[in-house]
């Protein structure tokens, strides 16, 4: 069994204080520390993710990350997997408890992807996190890859601009009530649908923003008279697609992400159906309803969505947090901040306004690289 | 305190394999792999095939391509196409299309970026 005994994000926003991602680290792991009741010497594992050094400037940044935090004689490594980076982190801190060789893993997710290099240059070097040798030649950036994508699932959904806005406007709304989101917008419809278009259908406010942040978990495998109320990672699962859109055989669905839950609901003994709420990778509005679909949380995402069942006060409440819309995106933090939100949520600490009074059983937090290329999700359970 | 550092890097990059390939696209001219296998054809080249076997052939495509889907705005004008003797499709840019073509031509592209470019033919 592993339980998530310390949890914490930073503020996702873009600093102006000359503060720096290793001061957000700090911060970040001292929090989770200090909720796990545990000491930096039961730290046995360190395990950090971030995108790119591009962002940092810093190769090898768990070796610096582990002298910062105090943390000697643990094992430390880094994970990356593109905007999964995060998530899975989380998985092989799971792979590493389960697998006996650590007891205790700090899981520390970071990006200063916001405020270390211009918005223009972070962009051209995202449109390498495709093929370099053919979508990085073209030149082709993420918006455009993911544009195609929804494009085709519009056709084949009916899903349209309307359900776009709608979605943006529900998730910045969440934002406005978590005081650690970068785009705390209240939106109308009408603004959204007048933005400039970057890559038809989407237009700039149907984009999440690049932000700067940090968030940790702790993950142990047993839990102290003092966490008893932890909740629990009770299944994992991560699985690819082609990184060429055109070679996929569906190229609107995120077919890595089906796989991936499948994964995650057979070793959790968990159904879609049974999941509670969900923070999904919503890096645009449209990705968000690709991974509702893909993961199976409805059998009708269109008409559940019109419906209001995904809203903060539906029926299975997604990306309360705001998403990576709302809340934001400092890449290799998003995955653990999910994972973070989830385990908040099932222990009842989240945000005052929303903190849901019935603590479900089940959450998912759910993550990809690339335009679906790699998919992560993780079915966390509630101690409570 | 803040401090602003350039940072300048010059890559000699080499591509193994798929050099004859990229070489290929500078000239306007599309180059796939053909499984000796399964017959599945792949533009841009997939060194393994879907079906397992590694085993293929370098095929000269007409170059002409169906577009399945577009977009355009700030970022430029991006495609799925499907070239003609290809069993899949690639995500292609967009040169000189107006907006009501639905097919295109491979376009010699630059030597020192070789890419996937179609300007229109009109049917």
């Amino acid at each position: 069994m592993v339980f998530v005994t310390g949890y914490h994000l930073t503020e996702f926003n873009r600093r102006k204080d000359g503060s720096s991602y290793r001061d957000w680290i700090s911060e970040t792991f001292e929090a989770s520390l200090e909720m796990s009741c545990m000491d930096r010497k039961d730290i046995d594992t360190l395990i950090v993710s971030s995108e790119s050094d591009f962002f940092t400037l810093q190769l090898n940044p768990s070796t610096v990350i582990a002298d910062d935090l105090g943390l000697y004689n643990v094992e430390a490594l880094r994970v990356e997997g593109g905007g999964a980076s995060g998530q899975l982190a989380v998985h092989q801190g799971i792979k590493s408890i389960l697998s006996n060789t650590s007891e205790n893993v700090a899981v520390i997710g970071f990006d200063p992807s916001a405020s270390n290099l211009p918005s223009e240059t972070v962009k051209k070097l995202y449109s390498y996190s495709f093929d370099a040798w053919t979508d990085g030649m073209n030149e082709v950036t993420a918006t455009s890859l993911y544009a195609l994508s929804i494009q085709i699932f519009m056709d084949e959904t009916g899903l349209d601009e309307n359900d776009l806005a709608n979605l943006t406007i529900n998730n910045r709304n969440n934002a406005c009530l978590n005081p650690g989101a970068h785009l705390k917008l209240k939106h109308t419809q009408e603004e959204i649908i007048n933005s400039p278009v970057i890559s038809s259908p989407y237009r700039r406010l149907h984009c999440s923003p690049l932000s700067d942040g940090a968030a940790s978990i702790i993950l142990s495998n047993k839990i102290s008279s003092k966490r008893k109320t932890a909740p629990s990672i009770i299944g994992i699962g991560s699985a690819n697609d082609k990184v060429n859109l055109g070679a996929r055989d569906e190229i609107g669905e995120f077919t890595s992400k089906k796989l991936a839950m499948k994964k995650a609901c057979q070793m959790a003994q968990v159904l879609p159906s049974e999941i509670g709420f969900a923070e999904v990778y919503d890096a645009y509005a449209g990705a968000q309803f690709q991974a509702i679909n893909a993961l199976g949380l409805s059998n009708n995402f269109l008409k559940d969505f019109r419906d209001g069942v995904f809203n903060l006060d539906g029926k299975l409440p997604i990306n309360i947090s705001g998403g990576l819309m709302g809340q934001g995106a400092p890449v290799g933090a998003t995955g653990v901040g999910q994972t973070a939100t989830c385990a908040m949520v099932l222990e009842g600490n989240y945000h005052d306004k929303l903190q849901f009074s019935l603590i479900p059983k089940f959450a998912l937090a759910d993550t990809h690289g690339g335009v679906g290329t790699n998919a992560a999700v993780s079915i966390l359970k509630s101690n409570v | 305190m803040i401090i602003n550092k350039k940072l300048e890097l010059t890559y000699n990059l080499s591509f193994g394999v798929m050099s004859k390939w990229l070489t290929e696209l500078t000239k306007g001219q599309a180059l796939a792999l053909k499984c000796l296998n399964c017959n599945n054809v792949s533009f841009p080249p997939q060194k393994v095939c879907g079906c397992g076997s590694k085993i293929s052939s370098w095929i000269k495509l007409s170059g002409v391509a169906k577009i399945l889907s577009k977009t355009s705005g700030q970022d430029g004008s991006y495609a799925i196409a499907k070239f003609e003797g290809c069993s899949s499709s690639s995500v292609v840019r967009l040169k000189n299309f107006k907006g009501l073509e639905t097919a295109g031509k491979l376009t010699p592209s630059s030597m020192s970026n070789p890419s996937i470019i179609l300007t229109p033919i009109i049917r």
